[in-house]
């Protein structure tokens, strides 16, 4: 049973972290799927058009969405050639919040929505500086770190620290409940711990917390998951 | 008593929980002791000086069935009735005591004497070590409960007068038939039947399956 645990645990290091690529310049998008690759993120998938990008935010979530400002064939609203940072900001929504996003920029000065979109927290990335392999590498890690964390939160049976802590109390409170309204609860009859306790005894152990306390209360909680088919006798 | 019987019923009896033991074992020493030539040391009898004598007129083989408190090493008794050990209880025996026994058989209705007491005994080729690995609870305003549970597999080993596999099977089917019955059967609308569950439930946890 634990190494089916461990096996678990291991594959979240190996969980897909999906990326979308909006530029038509391949050789920079090749070189930069090879650059995240490297660090961990795919499947990447690409868009050469403002279009095209929006019919791919369509199909799933990504985690790292990267996209190039010199859109030349971008439109949006079929109206006029947009550019790529115009395209990212209405874009936003559907990316959502979970997600990564880069704007990708040679000209950082030409950028006409750089405060709004920073203010959503969109980086931007200057191509051909001397630090963009470093920033393409830190939104890699970004993205995948936060990914991990939000699938080991919402795995079942592997509840986040405070949701456990939670739980854990209600099963206190339950049981100690259960405890309290015994009608024997003063007859000193259960031997555990080496010492004769009664029920009271026992709740008093619970809410202080001690080893016997929380030992009787797993003891509980494994009562509690037999009872709803979760363990076998 | 006869002082050659192969089977031999121990349980000393000083407090609390080794008073109610003692009583169960004693009403199945009583029951069956003419039946299968068994020897009861029950209270005071209970003492290493008596076990071990009782040892050392075999040399063939024994069938050991203890009630009490039991430690890794070994079962414990009174103190001032065993060897004196750093506890509140004196130490009956331990596996040492039956190295010239051709065969041990024992079943310990004790805490923890399944780990190194059982280990060091279940090394030795033949012999049979049926015990729990930790501590086990009992609430005896239900004490029936556990009472019926263990009757049947001394009951069982006294019957077929050996402790093996079929022993352990014997005792986890009385757990679960037992279990049952608190859980979702005739005493399951008890208002403590949920506790008996719990402590049933981890005296089977504890079962060490190695015999």
């Amino acid at each position: 049973m634990d190494r089916d645990v461990s096996a678990v645990r291991d594959s979240s290091f190996s969980l897909p972290v999906h990326a979308l690529l909006v530029d038509d310049d391949e050789d920079w998008t090749e070189a930069t799927k090879e650059l995240l690759e490297g660090e961990g993120i795919g499947p990447i998938v690409f868009a050469r058009s403002a279009e095209e990008a929006s019919l791919k935010l369509k199909e799933r979530e990504y985690q790292l969405v990267l996209v190039d400002r010199n859109l030349e064939q971008a439109r949006i609203w079929g109206r006029r050639p947009a550019q790529g940072d115009e395209w990212l900001l209405s874009s936003l929504p559907q990316i959502g919040t979970r997600s990564v996003a880069a704007l990708v920029t040679a000209y950082p000065r030409q950028i006409r929505y750089r405060e709004a979109l920073e203010r959503q927290g969109v980086k931007i990335v200057i191509k051909s500086s001397v630090e963009e392999i470093k920033d393409l590498q830190g939104l890699a890690a970004t993205a995948r770190a936060s990914h991990e964390s939000r699938q080991r939160a919402e795995r079942p049976g592997e509840l986040s620290t405070s949701i456990g802590e939670r739980v854990g109390k209600a099963a206190a409170q339950l049981f100690t409940e259960w405890l309290e309204t015994r009608p024997n609860k003063d007859e000193k009859a259960t031997w555990i711990g080496n010492r004769l306790l009664s029920f009271e005894d026992l709740a008093n152990e619970i809410q202080a917390g001690t080893d016997l306390g929380s030992e009787v209360l797993e003891m509980f909680i494994e009562h509690v998951r037999l009872r709803i088919g979760m363990a076998k006798l | 008593m006869s002082s050659k019987s192969r089977v031999v019923l121990v349980a000393p009896s000083y407090d609390y929980l080794t008073g109610h033991l003692a009583r169960w074992l004693t009403e199945i020493g009583e029951k069956y002791i003419t039946i299968y030539d068994c020897t009861l040391l029950v209270g005071d009898d209970a003492n290493r000086h008596t076990l071990t004598n009782l040892i050392d007129q075999r040399d063939d083989a024994l069938i050991l069935v203890f009630f009490g408190h039991g430690a890794r090493n070994g079962f414990l008794c009174e103190p001032g009735r065993g060897e004196t050990i750093e506890s509140d209880h004196d130490l009956l025996c331990s596996g040492d005591d039956f190295v010239r026994l051709e065969t041990i058989e024992i079943l310990a209705y004790c805490c923890y004497a399944s780990l190194q007491f059982g280990e060091q005994v279940r090394s030795r080729g033949l012999n049979t070590f049926l015990g729990y690995k930790g501590e086990i609870w009992f609430y005896f305003t239900r004490e029936e409960a556990f009472k019926r549970v263990v009757c049947i597999a001394v009951e069982q080993a006294l019957a077929a007068r050996e402790i093996s596999p079929r022993s352990l099977e014997v005792l986890r089917l009385a757990y679960r038939a037992e279990h049952t019955k608190w859980f979702a059967g005739e005493y399951s609308h008890e208002p403590d039947a949920m506790f008996v569950c719990m402590c049933l439930q981890r005296h089977l946890k504890l079962l060490d399956t190695e015999v």
